[in-house]
C-alpha cells in the first residue's frame, strides 16, 4: 500500500446471508473495504448476490453473520450516510416528483417552496434537468431515478450505492450520470458503488472492480490490471462441463417441428424429445419472450405454430388444449395460488375429470394429489397450504402439475431460481424424463451453466433478439458468456 | 385489497369467528349494563325480545331471509375476487323491475306473473352487475369503483321513477308507487309479521350456492380467481367471462332480494325501502368469510342483533344510534381478526 493509504469508509467483514424461504446462501463470507474517494464497480451474473450484498451494506438487510463496520462507528443506514438507489425505485404514482423526493426527508417538512429550491439546487449540481411538477406515474424510470438520486443528496452522504444505474439509460446519459458520480466522489472524499453487468462501463468509470459469483467475492482488481477478456472469464470461467448422465437420442430431423416461431425476434423450431435452452442477461428480452410464447402477451411480430396450428393469436385456454404446458418464472404470483391447499394447486386441468356428474368429490381430489405426489415424490398433505412448502418443493409441485398430462410442449422459465443443488438435480431429472417421453422442451434461463447441463441445443438472446442456436456440444460456458455480454474478439 | 380468506383448516377459521362474536356480544352486554338505566330489563329485551312474539320473530326471519340473499350475493362476488359495492342499487333496480312486471302483466297470470316479476328483478340486478363486469373485461375498470358509482346513480333515477305517472299513484303525495295487484302478492306466513312464502327461497338458494361454490369445477375456478387472479388466468380461464360472471350472479341475487321486498312485504315500491340491504349483505358476507354455507347463520345473527337493539331502543332506554353501534362492534371484531391474520 502507498504510505498515505486512503481512509477506509466502511469494512464489510465476513458477511453471510441465507434466505430462510428458499435456503439459498445469497452472500457467503464476503469481506471488502470501501475507501474514501473511490468508485467501485460490482460485477456478477444474475443471482450472484450483488443486490443482497448491497442491501447488507446499506443496512436494509441484516446479515446472518459478519458485520458492516463504518468509520463513524454507527450501524449502517441512511442516517449513517449510506444511500442505496434501486434500479426501479418504489414510487407513488399520484405524487409529483418533488413530493416523491421529499418523502422520508428527516426533520420537519420544509414547505413546498423551500423543498423545491433545495431540490433544484441539488439537481443543478448534478446537471439534472427535471420537471418537478410531473407526476411519478408519467415521469418514466429515468426521471424517477434522477429524482430519487437528487433526494438522497439532501442527506449528508458518505457512501452512494447504485443498483444497475445505467440499465435504462442511453450511452450519453449513462456517461453523464457516471461522470457526475465520479466528480461527487472525488470532491467529497466519498465512495460510490455501482452494480452493473456492463463490463466496459466498469473498466471506464471505476477505480476498482469487484466480481461476485455464487455469493462469493471471487476477485477485486483495477481497470489498469484488467481487460474485457479477463473480466469476462472471471464472470464466466472455463468450467468442466458436467457429464450428462444420460444422453438423449437426437430427434429425427424428418419429424415436423411441434413448436415453431417464424418472423419473430427469436425464431426457432422445436421437435419432440428436444430440449432447447435460451439464455439472456436480465432485461434483455427473456421476460417478454416468456409471456409472448405462452399466450399472456401478444406477439409483436411474426407467427407462432403449435402442433401444426397457427397459434399467434390463440387464447391461453386454446394453447393449453393444444398441449402447451408452462412453468413460469414467477412461481408464487403466476404459477400457483400460495394460500390455497396443495390439492387445489394441482387440479386446475383435472377439475372436469375429477367431477363426474358435475360434483367435485374431495376424495377423488385427494386421491389425485396422492397419486401425483407418489409419482413425482411431492411433499405435503393435500389440505396443506402451498406457502408452507419450501421453494424447491413448490417448484416440483408446479413441474409435476404441468408434466402430468404428457404435454406436447413444455416451457420452463428460470426453472432453478432459488433451488439448492439437490432440488436442481431432481428438476433436471424430471425435465429429461419429459423429453424422453416425447415432450418438446424450451427453457428460458439467465443461468447459462444450467442450460449447458440439461439442454440439447442452446441459443443466446441479446437486446431482445436471438443470436443463433447451436448444438450444446458447440458451446462452452466461456463462449456463452462472451455471446451474452456481446464481447466480440 | 384485503379479503377475508377461508382458512385451510375450517375449524380454526370457525373457532376464531366464534371468538370474535363472543367478544363483541360481551362488549354489547357491557354497553347495555353500563349505559342502561335498568340493565336487567334491557338485557331481557335485547336477548329475548326478538323471539317474544310471532310478530317479532316472523319479522326477524323475513329480514334475515333477505340478508341471506344479499349476503350470498356479496359472498359470490368477493369469493371470486370481485368487489361488488353496488348492492344497494342492484337491489333497488331489481325492485323496480319486479314492480314494472307486476303492474303491467295481466293479474290473471297469477303465480306465473309472480315468477315473471321475480325473474325480471333478477335480470335487472344481473344486468347492472354485468355492466361493471363488462367494463372490467374490456377496459380493466376497477369494479370496486364502477359498481359503487353505478349503484349511486341508479338510486335517484329509481326514486324519481316511482313517483312518475308510469308507476306513481295518481294524486298521492306519498313517496311510493301504486300498489301491485293482489294476485301478485306473495302469500303471508305468521301474520301479522312481514314473513311471506318468498322468504323460504333463501334456504334452498344458500344450499345451491354452497354446493356450486364449494363442490363444482365451476366454483373451484371462481375460488381460484378470488385467491390469485394471475394464476387463474395462467391456467386458461377466460378473464372476460370470469369478470362478467361473478358480478352478474351477484347482481341477480341482489335483484331477487329487491323483487321479494316488493312482492312479499311492501306490495309497492316505497322510496328507500331497501336502504342498507346491500351494505348489510357485505357485512354478512364478511362474517361468513364468503362461504355460502356460513351465510345463513351469519344473516340470522346479524338480524338478531339488529332486531334486538331495536327492541332495546323501542323501550326508550337508549338512543336510536345504539343499533348501529352494536353492529359496528361485531364488524370491528370480525375485521380486526382478518387484519391480524393477514399481517
Amino acid at each position: 500500500m502507498a504510505p498515505n493509504s486512503p481512509a477506509v469508509l466502511a469494512s464489510l467483514v465476513r458477511l453471510s446471508k441465507t434466505f430462510a424461504d428458499n435456503g439459498v446462501r445469497a452472500v457467503d463470507e464476503v469481506s471488502l473495504e470501501l475507501q474514501a474517494g473511490e468508485v467501485l464497480a460490482l460485477l456478477g451474473e444474475n443471482g450472484a448476490g450483488k443486490t443482497t450484498l448491497m442491501a447488507l451494506l446499506a443496512g436494509l438487510e441484516v446479515p446472518d453473520s459478519g458485520e458492516v463496520v463504518l468509520a463513524s462507528g454507527q450501524p449502517p443506514s441512511l442516517k449513517a450516510g449510506i444511500a442505496l438507489v434501486q434500479q426501479h425505485p418504489p414510487f407513488a404514482p399520484e405524487l409529483t416528483l418533488w413530493e416523491h423526493a421529499v418523502l422520508g426527508l428527516p426533520g420537519r417538512f420544509p414547505g413546498k417552496k423551500a423543498a423545491r429550491s433545495l431540490l433544484e439546487a441539488s439537481a443543478a449540481r448534478w446537471g439534472f434537468a427535471l420537471n418537478w411538477d410531473e407526476l411519478c406515474r408519467d415521469a418514466g424510470p429515468l426521471a424517477l431515478q434522477k429524482a430519487t438520486l437528487t433526494a438522497f443528496f439532501l442527506h449528508p452522504l458518505t457512501i452512494l450505492i447504485l443498483d444497475e444505474p445505467t440499465a435504462a439509460l442511453g450511452p450519453a446519459e449513462a456517461r453523464s450520470l457516471l461522470a457526475s458520480v465520479r466528480a461527487w466522489v472525488r470532491e467529497n472524499h466519498a465512495c460510490a458503488v455501482f452494480v452493473t453487468h456492463k463490463l466496459h462501463e466498469s473498466l471506464e468509470w471505476a477505480d476498482r472492480v469487484a466480481v461476485m459469483r455464487a455469493g462469493r467475492l471471487v476477485a477485486t482488481t483495477t481497470p489498469a490490471d484488467s481487460s474485457l477478456e479477463a473480466l469476462s472469464s472471471l464472470l464466466f470461467p472455463r468450467r468442466q462441463r458436467p457429464q450428462v448422465q444420460e444422453s438423449l437420442p437426437a430427434p429425427a430431423a424428418s419429424l415436423p417441428p411441434v413448436f415453431m416461431a417464424q418472423g419473430t425476434r427469436a425464431d426457432f423450431e422445436l421437435r419432440g424429445g428436444e430440449i432447447l435452452g435460451l439464455t439472456s442477461l436480465r432485461g434483455e428480452g427473456a421476460e417478454e419472450l416468456e409471456e409472448e410464447l405462452t399466450g399472456l402477451a401478444d406477439l409483436p411480430e411474426g407467427r407462432l405454430f403449435l402442433a401444426g396450428t397457427d397459434v399467434t393469436t390463440a387464447s391461453i385456454a386454446a394453447l393449453r388444449r393444444l398441449g402447451l404446458s408452462y412453468v413460469p418464472s414467477d412461481r408464487m404470483g403466476r404459477g400457483s395460488s400460495p394460500y390455497s391447499a396443495l390439492a387445489s394447486n394441482v387440479i386446475p386441468y383435472q377439475v372436469t375429470r375429477l367431477a363426474p356428474g358435475g360434483i367435485l368429490r374431495s376424495h377423488s381430489v385427494r386421491g389425485y394429489f396422492r397419486e401425483l405426489a407418489k409419482r413425482f415424490s411431492l411433499q405435503g398433505e393435500p389440505g396443506q397450504r402451498l406457502v408452507t412448502l419450501s421453494g424447491g418443493n413448490i417448484q416440483k409441485l408446479i413441474v409435476a402439475r404441468e408434466m402430468d398430462h404428457g404435454p406436447k410442449v413444455l416451457i420452463l422459465a428460470e426453472p432453478s431460481w432459488g433451488l439448492d443443488l439437490e432440488a436442481r438435480r431432481e428438476l433436471y431429472r424430471l425435465i429429461r424424463q419429459a423429453a424422453r417421453a416425447g415432450s418438446a422442451i424450451l427453457i428460458l434461463s439467465s443461468e447459462p451453466q444450467e442450460l449447458l447441463e440439461v439442454c440439447t441445443r442452446v441459443g443466446v438472446l441479446r437486446e431482445g433478439r436471438l443470436q443463433g442456436i447451436r448444438l450444446v456440444e458447440h458451446w462452452t460456458s466461456e463462449l456463452l458468456g462472451r455471446e451474452l455480454l456481446g464481447v466480440v474478439n | 385489497m384485503n379479503l377475508p380468506r377461508a382458512h385451510a383448516n375450517p375449524l380454526i377459521g370457525l373457532s376464531s369467528t366464534l371468538l370474535a362474536l363472543a367478544v363483541s356480544l360481551l362488549a354489547t352486554v357491557v354497553l347495555l349494563v353500563v349505559f342502561g338505566s335498568h340493565p336487567l330489563s334491557a338485557l331481557m329485551s335485547f336477548f329475548v325480545g326478538p323471539f317474544s312474539s310471532p310478530l317479532a320473530w316472523g319479522n326477524t326471519l323475513n329480514q334475515s331471509s333477505l340478508l341471506v340473499l344479499t349476503g350470498l350475493a356479496a359472498s359470490v362476488a368477493f369469493g371470486a375476487g370481485a368487489f361488488n359495492l353496488g348492492g344497494e342499487g342492484q337491489v333497488y333496480l331489481g325492485g323496480l323491475a319486479a314492480l314494472a312486471a307486476a303492474l303491467f302483466l295481466p293479474p290473471v297470470w297469477g303465480a306465473l306473473g309472480i315468477l315473471a316479476a321475480l325473474v325480471s328483478g333478477m335480470v335487472a340486478g344481473a344486468g347492472l352487475g354485468a355492466v361493471s363486469g363488462a367494463l372490467k373485461a374490456r377496459w380493466q375498470a376497477d369494479e370496486l369503483i364502477t359498481t359503487f358509482l353505478l349503484s349511486a346513480s341508479v338510486v335517484p333515477v329509481v326514486d324519481s321513477l316511482i313517483t312518475s305517472p308510469l308507476f306513481g299513484a295518481a294524486g298521492s303525495f306519498l313517496i311510493t308507487s301504486r300498489k301491485i295487484p293482489q294476485e301478485f302478492w306473495l302469500p303471508g306466513l305468521l301474520a301479522p309479521s312481514n314473513l311471506h312464502w318468498g322468504a323460504l327461497l333463501a334456504l334452498p338458494l344458500a344450499v345451491i350456492f354452497g354446493v356450486l361454490v364449494n363442490s363444482t369445477p365451476w366454483g373451484y375456478r371462481l375460488r381460484l380467481l378470488g385467491r390469485n387472479r394471475a394464476f387463474a388466468q395462467y391456467t386458461g380461464l377466460s378473464m372476460a367471462s370470469y369478470s362478467l360472471l361473478p358480478l352478474g350472479l351477484s347482481g341477480a341475487l341482489h335483484g331477487l332480494a329487491g323483487a321479494l321486498g316488493v312482492l312479499g312485504t311492501q306490495h309497492a315500491l316505497v322510496q328507500g325501502f331497501s336502504s342498507g340491504w346491500g351494505w348489510n349483505g357485505i357485512a354478512v358476507a364478511l362474517i361468513a368469510r364468503t362461504n355460502p354455507w356460513a351465510v345463513v347463520p351469519a344473516a340470522l345473527l346479524f338480524t338478531f342483533l339488529d332486531q334486538a337493539s331495536r327492541m332495546v331502543v323501542l323501550q326508550g332506554q337508549f338512543p336510536f344510534q345504539l343499533s348501529a353501534l352494536f353492529q359496528a362492534a361485531i364488524l370491528f371484531f370480525i375485521t380486526a381478526q382478518i387484519v391480524r391474520r393477514r399481517s
